[in-house]
């Protein structure tokens, strides 16, 4: 075996072969030490170009002050008009002397301010986790089985998902969904290995690079978005929703005549390795559908902006969901996930979410006056649980709904808001809308029904005026009041609430479907409310 | 503050944070490309790239990552160019020399290279002819055996005896100032 320092050496000419730069390359992986030594070994190479060209130029200019020296000193003997000249020359020539060396370096140290500012401020080393999980979305992580786990994770460190989804955020910035059931190693801030699951990454400008390693394949994100899916086998696809990545296959290294299985895959391609000898890729065509994204990157096709309502008083809006908006959907047209339309901030996503594809709601693009709804079977126990929303003592409730009237049907919960009392919209056995309230603390549960049974296949618009304040509980049914009772006790709790379903998610399933979802969190006052109902009869043609 | 006063910003603090990630990225540059020439190219390309997209990057981060990712996409670049007619360095093995580098200290970097000029200044004879030679008017080692009518061994040799000679200079230099990362 050659010695590390000739095959080093043989390195810097370009002169290994296949095997001896192998050799090389296992001794570099083998160790971070050995690593660090190859850098500075490189860096001293490159840099003994640059520290001759300094001395050489160091010299060259000494030279010429010596020589400016020595003429200076004999015309100084002459004096006066001449003194001063020697002394312009000089300093031209000090002045020279010290951008010319300055300049023999790319940038050099001596321009480094004294004190850093707050703004210059670089951290070399890793302080932290590599990645962090940033959210959770109705999930459950392995290691938080038995006991509290870090949300941060260094190399070398699993995120194991057994259901749900979560979403991580690496430290160069990369953002990535990762659905359960699920198992990624973090092994940078830049990258990771997906042994089993599915992800989808989307990649800012200070994250290009972002790797995801695979048991066959290793994919580099060129930007922004794209998706990997790992089967149980180890077999991976690759699907690049926006920009590019490219995909190589995890063969030998390059003491094999054989180079890796290459290919830049743009949006809307996807890319899976075939064959067992000599896998190559097939290029087939990508699937956004069937990967979990963050809402804000949802389909853009299936978002109409022109029809969100004007409703009164958007502020004190803290939950708003609306069929026509923020709607991510599957491969079978169900409802993934619904974006929340109170939360202005894009860095964290609010919105309802179904993670198990057998219990997604159906979409209908033309139900409620030929807008779209969110359709609740039943039957198929659909609901959508939201992220995590604060409600108060002080709430407003409205829902544009219609109700299924099949026979024999029990109770269906349109809306249930999980606080310290639970307060719910839904649809009762006589197919009559209602509104109940149920206290924990005093328990007691307070029901408002209206006595008239609701007609069939025809849209509603339930409101819903909540305030411990003021002792008041109201429910209106198409603007108008139908009943009222005392308030019920505090129902004030951030927490994650139910569409569809009762808070346990396992019983009364609503059957109908549900065109906008709008929660205050304040009373709104009369005439507000009687505004909001009004622009809601009117947008989905409700009559009186 | 004004969108004026940001923009004036701006440009000083690049030229901070690049200053203080130079040696870096240099250094990573260095071990992925052995021609020096084209490993200065490539870091030219580098900070223009750095230069064009600062305003994305987010000052909350580190911009050693940042700017190493940059660097990464840039040398594998220049390495697919090179592929069909030499070997190069595979992926993984860039992802160890990118991991490493951060380790490595700025500070340390910079040491070496300080440390570096001296130890040129060392090199007597055939030695210091040659170092010139290559690295100064970049010849090959064909070009060298020629000019002093002798083997390419024997001129390789003298190269790789040069080489260690340097890197031994700096690494006694440093431990006896204590420069050591």
């Amino acid at each position: 075996m050659k010695s590390l320092g000739e095959l080093f050496d043989r390195y810097l000419d370009g002169d290994l072969a296949p095997d001896e730069l192998a050799e090389l390359e296992a001794w570099i992986d083998q160790d971070s030490d050995h690593a660090r030594q190859f850098i500075e070994w490189s860096a001293t190479h490159l840099d003994t170009r640059t520290a001759l060209q300094g001395n050489a130029l160091h010299d060259a200019v000494m030279h010429v002050v010596e020589r400016q020296t020595e003429v200076s000193a004999v015309e100084s003997s002459v004096g006066g008009r001449d003194s001063r000249r020697f002394i312009y020359q000089h300093l031209v020539t000090a002045v020279c002397v010290t951008l010319l060396i300055s300049a023999s370096y790319f940038f050099v140290q001596k321009w480094r301010p004294e004190e850093p500012t707050p703004e210059a401020t670089v951290q070399l080393a890793s302080s932290g986790g590599d990645a962090k999980i940033i959210q959770r979305i109705d999930c459950v992580l392995e290691q938080d089985r038995w006991s509290i786990q870090s949300s941060e994770f260094a190399s070398g460190e699993s995120i194991q998902i057994a259901e749900g989804v979560v979403v991580i955020e690496f430290a160069r910035g990369a953002r990535v969904t990762l659905e359960g059931p699920a198992d990624l190693e973090i092994l940078s801030n830049n990258s990771g290995f997906l042994h089993e699951g599915k992800l989808t990454a989307v990649v800012p400008d200070s994250a290009i690079g972002f790797e995801v390693l695979t048991p066959d394949a290793h994919v580099i994100d060129h930007g922004t978005e794209f998706a990997v899916r790992v089967d149980s086998t180890g077999v991976s696809e690759t699907h690049v929703f926006q920009g590019e990545v490219e995909l190589t296959g995890t063969l030998a290294k390059s003491n094999t005549d054989m180079r890796p299985n290459s290919e830049i895959l743009t949006a809307a391609q996807a890319g899976r390795f075939e064959g067992d000898e000599t896998p190559t890729i097939k290029t087939i065509s990508a699937s956004p559908k069937e990967f979990i994204r963050l809402p804000q990157q949802a389909d853009a096709s299936s978002s109409d902006r022109s029809n969100i309502t004007p409703l009164p008083q958007p502020s004190d809006l803290v939950m708003w969901f609306e069929a026509s908006q923020g709607v991510q959907l599957d491969a079978e047209s169900c409802v993934v996930s619904w974006q929340n339309l109170a939360v202005s901030d894009a860095s964290i996503s609010s919105g309802a979410w179904q993670i198990n594809a057998a219990q997604r709601p159906f979409y209908r693009r033309d139900q409620t006056a030929n807008r779209p709804a969110i359709q609740f079977q039943g039957t198929r126990k659909e609901f959508l649980a939201t992220t995590p929303i604060r409600t108060s003592d002080e709430i407003t409730v409205l829902v544009v709904c219609e109700f299924d009237m099949t026979p024999g049907q029990g109770v269906g919960q349109v809306l249930m808001l999980k606080g310290t009392g639970k307060l719910a919209i839904q649809q009762e056995r006589d197919n009559s809308p209602a509104a109940q309230v149920y206290s924990w603390k005093l328990k007691e549960l307070r029901r408002l029904q209206t006595a008239t049974p609701t007609i069939a296949n025809s849209p509603l618009v339930i409101g819903c005026r909540y305030s411990l304040e003021e002792n008041l509980f109201q429910l209106f049914v198409n603007g108008e009041l139908i009943a009222e009772d005392s308030a019920n006790g505090p129902i004030a709790k951030e927490a994650s609430h139910m569409i569809g379903c009762n808070n346990h998610r396992t019983k009364n399933f609503f059957s109908g479907s549900i065109a906008e979802i709008a929660v205050y969190n304040s009373l709104l006052g009369r005439e507000k409310l009687d505004t909001a109902i009004s622009v809601l009869m009117q947008k989905y043609a409700v009559r009186h | 503050m004004s969108t004026e006063d940001n923009s004036h910003e701006k440009p000083i603090n690049l030229t901070v944070l690049w200053v203080r990630t130079e040696p870096n990225l240099r250094a990573f540059v260095a071990a992925a490309i052995w021609d020096v020439h084209h490993a200065e190219d490539v870091l030219q390309e580098i900070a223009i790239v750095v230069s064009t997209n600062f305003a994305s990057y987010d000052p909350a981060r580190p911009f050693l990552p940042w700017c190493l990712g940059i660097s990464r996409l840039k040398v594998m670049e220049y390495l697919r160019s090179q592929s069909r007619n030499r070997v190069v360095l595979s992926d993984a093995t860039l992802l160890s020399l990118e991991s490493a580098v951060q380790s490595l200290s700025e500070e340390y970097l910079a040491a070496r290279r300080t440390t570096l000029q001296k130890c040129v200044r060392q090199l007597k004879g055939r030695q210091k002819e040659v170092v010139e030679l290559r690295y100064l008017k970049e010849q090959s080692i064909e070009d060298i055996a020629s000019k002093f009518a002798t083997s390419c061994s024997s001129i390789a040799v003298t190269l790789h005896r040069a080489r260690a000679a340097l890197r031994e200079c700096v690494s006694r230099t440093l431990d006896a100032e204590g420069g050591a990362s």
